[in-house]
């Protein structure tokens, strides 16, 4: 893992969160490519106590292959509490660390963002998507008043469980929650697709700057009648991708709680 | 500027779920009836002549009351045990005596009486055929009781036809095309719209085709067999076609079911299936969706 | 200043965008009218030049079609609501054009006729934008990556409303055109093969299109965090990085190890969009060929965990007619 070249002026310690509230880190150095921190010690530790228990309750479930391999929740009896270790007990404690472990790891974007004196958006941007995480096993359930509303941590296994919840709610499509955010998913994959292609087929040997963007300005002007501009498509796929997660948040929070079919919410009986 | 568009977003959303509320066909389902059947076999009318040209030959010109005369489906029933039924009719179906018989002539064959002779067959039918054979296969999820007059009826002469969708001889055959898959789920949310329940109830939905071990399934299979056969053996011709919500009127079982001449039974509850529990995520909420 | 967790909050520069000059005349097309300038977008910071745009053959023949397509749509969805301008709203999200049973004409216009007109003139209005997209490559000099972009998307809707319904050789089998037509169909379809979430070409499809939204996150996160250090300005970052895309690169390299350049990390979100679509369209033509039903696949192949008994002789019923004593049955007892 050598350097980039110019990486030696950037790796200096300080300006993490913990030195300027606790005025030191102890943590603040890097292993190969990696930055440490205070954050990502609790990351680490996080990591490898969840992994274990991931592995002890595969071994005890019995099915090692990968794709079937399943962890499921505690059944409906046990309601918010505490459930025996191979009856959802498993699943209980490795959500635990697992959510530590995510809110970790944003706090160590968040100090590497702090040192290299950069705007918070990725942190900003992976919390949201941590907050999908915590809605779906945390939240949810907590208001759904059992740990059995969260879902199966397996590969195919936690496919079978969106299937089964969408069709609890009879026909999941017509939430609206979930149209939108459908719609900001495909919307965008097509301007992930027209910012790489405008990226990657402007590459070209002149060297004026100006040329690029006027070629790249002019063509969508030409093509579309609008150019969003240089800045403007990052900031359009960034609040897309906010809105995005946003409405995925709101459409399964608000089922169960507030809706119980989707399919009656636009016509009651 | 973002958190006004935000809000309207939202807003506008949860207001257009409400405002296109009243009336709004319901989505996916294509012909959602909601009413009642208003029965051509209305009441009687009392003044009409009698015209016994048409009438059997068993029809006395001088009624005797206190005679049994003009007996199809009661046959071998007593005086007394024929009032008790003809009671049983006028309370299930919340009419009066007046409501299929010429109250000069009860022997009489109104279009109404003879229509309900159908009925009757019909009803001792369904018990023989499709409910009591449930009863022997699946004894952990029926019901002891069985149907009787009130159970569609429920005081009404007429039936109700709310969720009158599609070919039910179509639900009990693999579906061809995507089009018609779509016709089947249409119906699907029929049945669980009549029967108070989620797809979780019947199905696995990890594959709606080839996993259908559930009890709920196969009951539910023998049961359309069954609405098909009402429809289209029993039924007059002009009365629109009875679907899962007649009897279950939004409940996993009828709550009208009679026994031994009773009019109402206490019903056991239906428990939950344990396979449920094997398959991640399939949560019956208690009661309904 | 405005601080954030200590750290002094810089904005971005605002940028004068320089406008466009009108451009030759050109005999295959005119650009139309003059930009105009819409200031509320300054309030966004993106560009404030609306216009001008290209008005070209292939562009004209295309929203002619598209129109035209638009036209036959409404005319149907008015048949439906039986001409009433209020139900047409109310609704709205339910008139549909089916599509017909059979491979051949649709027998009537109501029972399909409208479905194949549609998409006839879909079709047509499609490939005459590539070719407008394909124009405009070439005049600005650009790589046919956008071209390419947009043919895997066409590949994906001509797999599900022709080549699949093709090969099964019905054209019930591709979605109605509608709200809730194209949403039962999705459902319906699913539901008919065994559960998409098991086919693995549909499983790798939403990876794509997760790890897209993912990737806008991460890379305009990313932008907007450097962007006081010009790391937008991507076209001149590439050929000579600058602070800003040093710290981006370093950014990720820390966090997880490795990094993309800012060239590379649009082929990252070129791939993931693309392989969205053609992995969907791969998905779409492996059902009701590869296999009747993709969870009993998945159990056959090891994939899925078995829940319970399956009956496998459901599968090979299909496609099964219906016995025609069955089909002659009227459907109901007919209304009074």
């Amino acid at each position: 893992m050598a350097l980039l070249e110019f990486e030696e002026e950037y790796r200096k310690p300080g300006a993490t969160l913990l030195r300027d509230v606790f005025g030191g880190d102890p943590f603040d150095f890097w292993v190969g490519n990696f930055y440490v921190g205070f954050w990502g010690v609790v990351a680490a530790g996080a990591i490898a106590l969840g992994v274990a228990i991931l592995f002890v309750a595969v071994g005890q479930y019995g099915d090692w292959d990968l794709l079937r391999a399943n962890i499921p929740p505690p059944t409906r009896e046990f309601g918010l509490g505490p459930a025996p270790f191979i009856h959802g007990g498993a699943w209980q404690l490795v959500v635990f660390f697992a959510s530590i472990s995510f809110i970790a790891w944003a706090m160590r974007e968040v100090d590497i963002c702090r040192k290299l004196q950069m705007g918070y958006h990725v942190p900003a941007m992976f919390s949201l998507a941590i907050s999908a995480w915590l809605t779906l096993q945390i939240i949810r359930p907590l208001f759904m008043g059992c740990w059995c509303e969260g879902f199966d941590l397996g590969f195919t296994g936690h496919l079978t469980w969106v299937s089964n919840t969408g069709f609890r709610f009879m026909n999941f499509y017509l939430n609206p929650f979930h149209a939108y955010a459908v719609l900001g998913f495909f919307l965008a994959a097509m301007l992930l697709a027209m910012h790489g292609s405008a990226i990657l087929g402007t590459q070209q040997t002149d060297p004026d700057p100006r040329v690029e963007m006027h070629r790249e300005d002019g063509f969508w002007r030409d093509y579309a009648g609008y150019s969003i501009g240089e800045y403007g498509i990052h900031r359009l796929g960034f609040y897309l991708a906010v809105f995005t997660l946003i409405m995925s948040d709101l459409c399964i929070l608000t089922s169960g709680t507030l809706v119980g079919d989707w399919v009656d919410f636009w016509h009651p009986f | 500027m973002q958190r006004i568009l935000g809000v309207l977003i939202i807003g506008g959303t949860l207001l257009l779920g409400q405002a296109v509320n009243s009336g709004v066909v319901h989505l996916g389902v294509a012909n959602a009836d909601n009413g009642t059947s208003a029965s051509p076999y209305g009441p009687v009318d009392q003044n009409a002549p009698l015209d016994f040209s048409t009438q059997p030959a068993s029809v006395p010109k001088n009624y005797q009351p206190g005679q049994l005369y003009n007996i199809e489906v009661l046959k071998g029933y007593t005086y007394p045990r024929v009032l008790q039924e003809m009671e049983a009719y006028t309370v299930a179906l919340g009419v009066g005596c007046e409501y299929c018989h010429n109250e000069k002539n009860f022997a009489y064959d109104t279009k109404t009486k003879i229509v309900s002779r159908k009925m009757i067959s019909m009803v001792a039918n369904l018990d023989s055929s499709w409910i009591t054979p449930v009863h022997k296969q699946f004894t952990n999820y029926a019901v002891s009781g069985q149907v009787g007059c009130v159970t569609c009826h429920r005081g009404q002469p007429s039936i109700p036809v709310e969720w009158n969708v599609v070919p039910v001889q179509y639900l009990d055959w693999p579906a061809k095309t995507t089009k018609q898959a779509g016709f089947v789920l249409n119906s699907m949310y029929s049945v669980s719209k009549s029967l108070g329940v989620n797809c979780l109830f019947c199905h696995n939905t990890a594959d709606f085709v080839t996993l259908q071990y559930y009890p709920s399934n196969r009951i539910a299979h023998r049961m359309w067999q069954m609405v098909d056969a009402i429809n289209h053996q029993y039924l007059p011709p002009d009365v629109k076609a009875v679907t899962c919500y007649t009897c279950h009127r939004g409940a996993k079982w009828p709550s009208k079911l009679v026994k031994a001449g009773l009019d109402e039974t206490p019903v056991e509850p239906v428990p939950a299936h344990p396979e449920v529990h094997a398959n991640p995520g399939a949560h019956l909420d208690p009661g309904s969706t | 200043m405005a601080t954030f967790l200590g750290r002094p909050v810089v904005h971005e520069p605002v940028e004068e965008f320089e406008p466009l000059e009108p451009g030759q005349p050109d005999p295959l097309g005119i650009r139309l009218g003059e930009p105009t300038r819409l200031d509320l977008l300054r309030e966004f910071k993106v560009d404030t030049q609306i216009g001008t745009i290209w008005l070209g053959v292939w562009g004209v023949l295309s929203i002619m079609l598209f129109v035209a397509a638009g036209g036959v749509f409404f005319l149907a969805a008015f048949e439906q609501v039986n001409g009433s301008l209020l139900d047409f709203f109310r609704y709205l999200a339910n008139v549909q054009l089916t599509p017909p049973d059979g491979l051949g004409p649709a027998p009537s216009l109501r029972e399909g006729g409208y479905w194949q007109i549609t998409l006839g003139l879909l079709v047509g209005a499609t490939l005459f934008w590539a070719a407008r997209c394909w124009e405009h490559l070439v005049r600005h000099k650009w790589r046919p990556f956008l071209l390419f972009a947009y043919l895997s998307a066409v590949f994906l809707s001509a797999c599900i409303f022709v080549i699949h319904p093709l090969v099964l050789g019905s054209w019930a089998e591709a979605p109605a055109l509608g709200l809730n037509g194209d949403l039962d169909w999705a459902q319906a379809f699913s539901v008919l093969w065994g559960n998409l979430y098991y086919d693995p070409w549909h499983q790798l499809a939403i990876f794509f299109l997760f790890g897209s939204t993912m990737l806008w996150g991460m890379h305009g996160a990313t932008i907007l965090a450097t962007s006081s250090e010009g790391s937008h300005h991507e076209d001149a970052e590439i050929k000579n990085m600058h602070s800003g895309s040093l710290k981006s690169m370093l950014f990720w390299r820390w966090a997880m190890g490795f990094n993309a350049t800012p060239k590379t990390i649009h082929d990252w979100l070129w791939w993931f969009a693309v392989g969205t679509v053609v992995a969907s369209g791969i998905g779409i033509l492996s059902t009701g060929t590869v296999t009747n039903d993709w969870y009993v696949w998945g159990v056959d192949h090891g994939t899925v965990a078995q829940y319970g008994p399956i009956t496998r002789e459901a599968i090979n019923q299909r496609p099964a007619p219906i016995p025609p004593e069955v089909l002659a049955r009227p459907v109901s007892p007919p209304a009074q």
